[in-house]
């Protein structure tokens, strides 16, 4: 049984450049209500030492993580069972790194990839030409406190739409980048989604999401995409033939709403997208709680919903996204 | 005890690349402390700036999105040399202070080690220091670092 858990997935602490200890960081997510975070300190695991079952008792449980912060991009490692030297890699050589991690059971994910660079910010642009994207996991493509609204987030998004389109299997998340307690308790905090087995939370169910492309982002509502075909359903990141499937959807504003529902943030349609291509729009009526479903002939390649609305004034948003469903050929 | 103390100087053509200081500790210690410099942080260079911020911008932005990064000369305050410490003990990975100070001072021991570093009992052995340089935007970059091991009979 998957059931989606709601996580920050890219933070840090004093132990690399933040002002978080790792128990203020705990103690800020669990204020706005989530049920995991990342501890993704730069080039470095010590903040690992202090997280303790009592903290976790106490505010939520730490996914181990790591953000290596290399001088041609930034890649989160979400748990993996060894450490990877970060130091050596290189534009060309980053395959066999990323091997490394994969090997090790860890998740590997591009950090907000168009950031600028050296000098704005160094390293902070990926600038690896990947060759076996295989073990890379997912992209962060919605970056930073206010991630619907920063332009460096809209070429991210395309470059994973692009590569899913290329034949790579990648799901997406979303960061913060969290630093320090510098938001507002009532700043808008998009999330990433994770399905985790049972519905526990830890390391080792994070990564293997991840890893399944088991993951979808949302500024506010919970989101469903499964397929259904020949009687059996499949949910994000597995794989399914072309031809004859039923769409199943779901919204659901109930899920973390004091979190999201001050920011005139209104859902109004549903999309799937396939190929790259809008496809199918559906409007919600507006429920708390909206499924349905819909007959639809798949083509080989993949497929994500999107979720739009309304948000501080401006229509037609996207406000939340799915990680693909992989179509093969029948 | 002191066993390195050290200033190397660094160069643009060092930019991205990982300098790597081998030193050995003949026996145990109770705390090993790293103190660490580099000048200049900050470059307070108008030209350099221009020349760094209109020849970079490009390579990172799609030229259609262009027009929104207009501002950005202005929203550079300064450009800044990054230079950050990770330490290894034989082959075991310590850590790294990715911190943007350009004074820090660091230290490993079994108890407690710096943020950044995992707890570490300063065992005899084989030790790296490497210098992880991401950005030099200067002509020259000083760093000078010391290592200094602190031994039980010092600690009375």
């Amino acid at each position: 049984m998957i059931e989606y858990k709601a996580f920050e997935m890219h933070s840090h602490t004093f132990h690399s450049d933040g002002t978080f200890s790792v128990e203020s960081l705990c103690q800020a997510c669990k204020v706005r209500e989530l049920d995991g975070v990342a501890l993704t300190d730069h080039n470095t695991m010590s903040g690992w030492e202090e997280i303790t079952p009592a903290l976790e008792e106490q505010t939520l449980p730490v996914i181990r993580g790591i953000e290596w912060t290399t001088f041609y991009g930034h890649m989160l490692v979400i748990g993996a069972d060894r450490y990877v030297d970060w130091r050596l890699a290189t534009p060309e050589n980053i395959d066999r790194f990323t091997e490394a991690i994969s090997a090790a059971n860890g998740a590997v994910g591009i950090a907000h990839p168009f950031s600028l660079g050296s000098p704005f910010c160094t390293g902070c642009h990926w600038e690896f030409r990947v060759k076996e994207w295989k073990n890379i996991h997912y992209v962060e493509v919605w970056s930073g406190p206010f991630p619907l609204f920063e332009p460096y987030n809209e070429p991210g998004f395309q470059m994973w739409t692009d590569l899913l389109n290329q034949g790579h299997r990648l799901a997406a998340s979303c960061g913060i980048d969290w630093h320090e307690n510098d938001l507002e308790e009532n700043h808008h905090m998009p999330v990433t989604c994770l399905g985790v087995e049972n519905g526990e939370v830890s390391t080792r169910t994070a990564r293997e999401a991840l890893r399944a492309g088991r993951v979808y982002v949302t500024g506010g509502p919970a989101l469903d995409f499964q397929i259904e075909q020949s009687g059996k359903r499949h949910g994000l990141g597995a794989a399914v033939n072309s031809g004859a499937a039923t769409l199943l959807w779901g919204v659901d504003q109930t899920a973390r709403t004091s979190q999201w529902n001050s920011f005139g943030l209104i859902p109004r349609r549903v999309a799937f997208i396939q190929n790259g291509g809008e496809v199918l729009s559906i409007e919600l009526s507006g429920q708390e709680k909206e499924k349905g479903q819909t007959a639809y002939e798949l083509w080989p390649g993949w497929i994500r919903l999107e979720l739009y609305g309304d948000y501080q004034g401006r229509a037609d948003q996207l406000l939340g996204f799915t990680s693909p469903i992989y179509v093969e050929k029948d | 005890m002191i066993l390195l103390d050290q200033t190397i100087l660094f160069h643009p053509e060092d930019d991205k690349t990982n300098h790597v200081i081998p030193f050995t500790l003949s026996r145990d210690c109770v705390k090993l402390e790293f103190a660490c410099s580099y000048t200049p942080k900050v470059i307070q260079d108008e030209a350099l700036k221009r020349w760094a911020v209109l020849s970079n911008i490009g390579r990172y932005v799609p030229r259609y999105q262009l027009p929104l990064y207009q501002d950005m000369y202005d929203q550079v305050e300064d450009l800044v040399n990054l230079l950050t410490l990770s330490l290894d003990y034989e082959d075991q990975y310590l850590g790294c202070a990715h911190r943007h100070a350009p004074i820090q001072t660091h230290f490993l021991s079994a108890k407690q080690s710096s943020p950044g570093f995992l707890r570490h009992h300063p065992a005899a052995g084989d030790y790296r220091a490497v210098i992880n340089i991401h950005s030099i935007t200067s002509p020259e970059v000083a760093f000078h670092l010391v290592i200094t091991a602190l031994f039980e009979e010092e600690t009375v």
